[in-house]
This record gives structure tokens, C-alpha cells and sequence, in this order.
């Protein structure tokens, strides 16, 4: 995971335990639970179910935090929205296209290189893997979706 | 006003002596009285907070409460909805009305 501008990072679990922490000061954390917990309390003061995230920009540093995860970046090099928001991908629709793609490549080989299909006319050899490869090659970018949000 | 460029953009309101006046957009339905009183809280706590992270001086900060995203920079306050929104507009609105 390669965000720019990045200085370092803490992860902690529902308890508030450090799970993973990397070039960021001990404090961090605690502040953190403090930010979330007021936040929290503000959030449903004024009528909503929980604050999902915060994010403070300084002069020379900035930190995100959602689920779980803050992140502090160089605030001249951050981009914001990717701080917030990434990118998924629907696992199973990723892995058919991945296996879609390899069928057709197999068939492919097995078309032209072996005899194993010299039982089909040599169009139809042709098509079908090509239909496979079209349908993997939109599979595989459409099941990055949007919208998730990181931390 | 140069806050038109943000996707999601709900309203946009600013901190006054007294309490929040809208500038532009919709009516968000919250207590604002109670918003700029904690607005206010967290901007001293974050730039206590930024101080012993070593940030540099506090800018600005945004929290996502439910689905509803609050940026606040200088005396403004901007609603956008989180998940339309791209935080890297947000952002650039916020310089270009600064620097006006």
C-alpha cells in the first residue's frame, strides 16, 4: 500500500491496543482514542450514529483516521482523497475473470498448438477462447469498485 | 466563491461571533449552535494536539459524522456528502477562497 507522502502509521484494535505501529510518536494513539471518543459523543449529540473518521492537516504533517488505522503524511505531498477513500475489489468476480482469462489462454494453446480440439472446426477453436478472454478483460476492471472507506 | 467545484457539496457556512451563517448551499439540519461550540473545542484541542505530534501549526481539520462530511479551515465550515464528495476539491476550494 503506497499513499503519498507517507511518514507512518498506527493500527489499533476495539480496545484501543497498538497492533501495528510505525515511525509514529507513542502519543499518538491516545490522542487518538481521545479524538474518536469525543467525536463519538459529538456525533450523537447532534443527532448522529457515530463519527467515522477525522482528519487534521498541519502545517507540516497531516493525519486521517478511520476504522481503526491513522495515518500521518507530509501535508505538501498528501492526496486527500485518497487518504479517505480506496479502491476494493469484489474478490469473486476478480478471481472468475482471473479464471475466465486462463481458460481462454489454455484453449488458445490447446486450439492451435496441440491436437486435443482438432474435433472443432478451426473458427469456433478461435472463438470461443476470444469471447472468454473479452469477458475476463472486463471482468477484471470492473470489480475494482469504489468507495470503501480506508483506515 | 470557488466552493461550487466540490462534488457533494451540501452547504458551506461560516463562524461568526455569534454562531454559524450560511453562506451558500442547503440548510443542514443539526443544532448549529451546538456544532460551533464543539467546532471550536476540537480546533483548540487540534491545535494542542498537532503541537505535541510535531504537525507544524493546525490548518485545518474534517470529521465524517454517519455519511455527512465537515471540513473546517480559517472561519469556514463546508458540508459535503462523504461518499460523493473528493476530499482533494475539498481541499482546493478551501486554498482558493483563502487566498482571495
Amino acid at each position: 500500500m503506497k499513499i503519498k507522502g507517507y511518514l507512518g502509521h498506527v493500527k489499533v484494535d476495539e480496545k484501543w491496543n497498538v497492533v501495528e505501529k510505525v515511525n509514529v510518536s507513542e502519543e499518538l494513539a491516545g490522542i487518538l482514542k481521545f479524538n474518536v471518543e469525543k467525536g463519538n459523543e459529538e456525533a450523537r449529540e447532534l443527532g448522529f450514529k457515530r463519527m467515522n473518521g477525522f482528519a487534521m492537516m498541519g502545517s507540516k504533517k497531516s493525519l486521517a483516521f478511520m476504522k481503526g488505522e491513522a495515518i500521518m503524511v507530509e501535508t505538501s505531498k498528501a492526496d486527500w482523497q485518497e487518504l479517505f477513500v480506496h479502491y476494493v475489489y469484489m474478490k469473486g468476480w476478480l478471481a472468475l475473470g482471473i479464471a475466465l482469462l486462463v481458460l481462454s489462454v489454455v484453449l488458445y494453446y490447446m486450439g492451435f498448438a496441440t491436437p486435443y480440439l482438432d474435433y472443432f472446426a478451426p473458427l469456433p477453436r478461435l472463438y470461443l477462447p476470444t469471447i472468454l478472454l473479452l469477458i475476463s478483460l472486463i471482468m477484471i476492471p470492473s470489480s475494482k469498485t469504489r468507495y470503501t472507506y480506508r483506515l | 466563491m470557488g466552493f461550487e467545484i466540490i462534488p457533494g457539496l451540501r452547504a458551506v457556512y461560516r463562524i461568526e461571533e455569534g454562531g454559524m451563517r450560511k453562506v451558500m448551499g442547503e440548510d443542514i439540519n443539526v443544532d448549529l449552535n451546538k456544532l460551533s461550540a464543539f467546532l471550536k473545542e476540537n480546533y483548540r484541542i487540534g491545535e494542542d494536539e498537532a503541537k505535541k505530534l510535531d504537525m507544524g501549526e493546525l490548518l485545518g481539520f474534517a470529521m465524517i459524522l454517519d455519511n455527512l462530511g465537515i471540513a473546517v479551515m480559517g472561519n469556514y465550515v463546508v458540508f459535503v456528502d462523504a461518499v460523493k464528495t473528493n476530499w482533494n476539491k475539498v481541499l482546493e476550494a478551501f486554498q482558493g477562497v483563502m487566498a482571495q
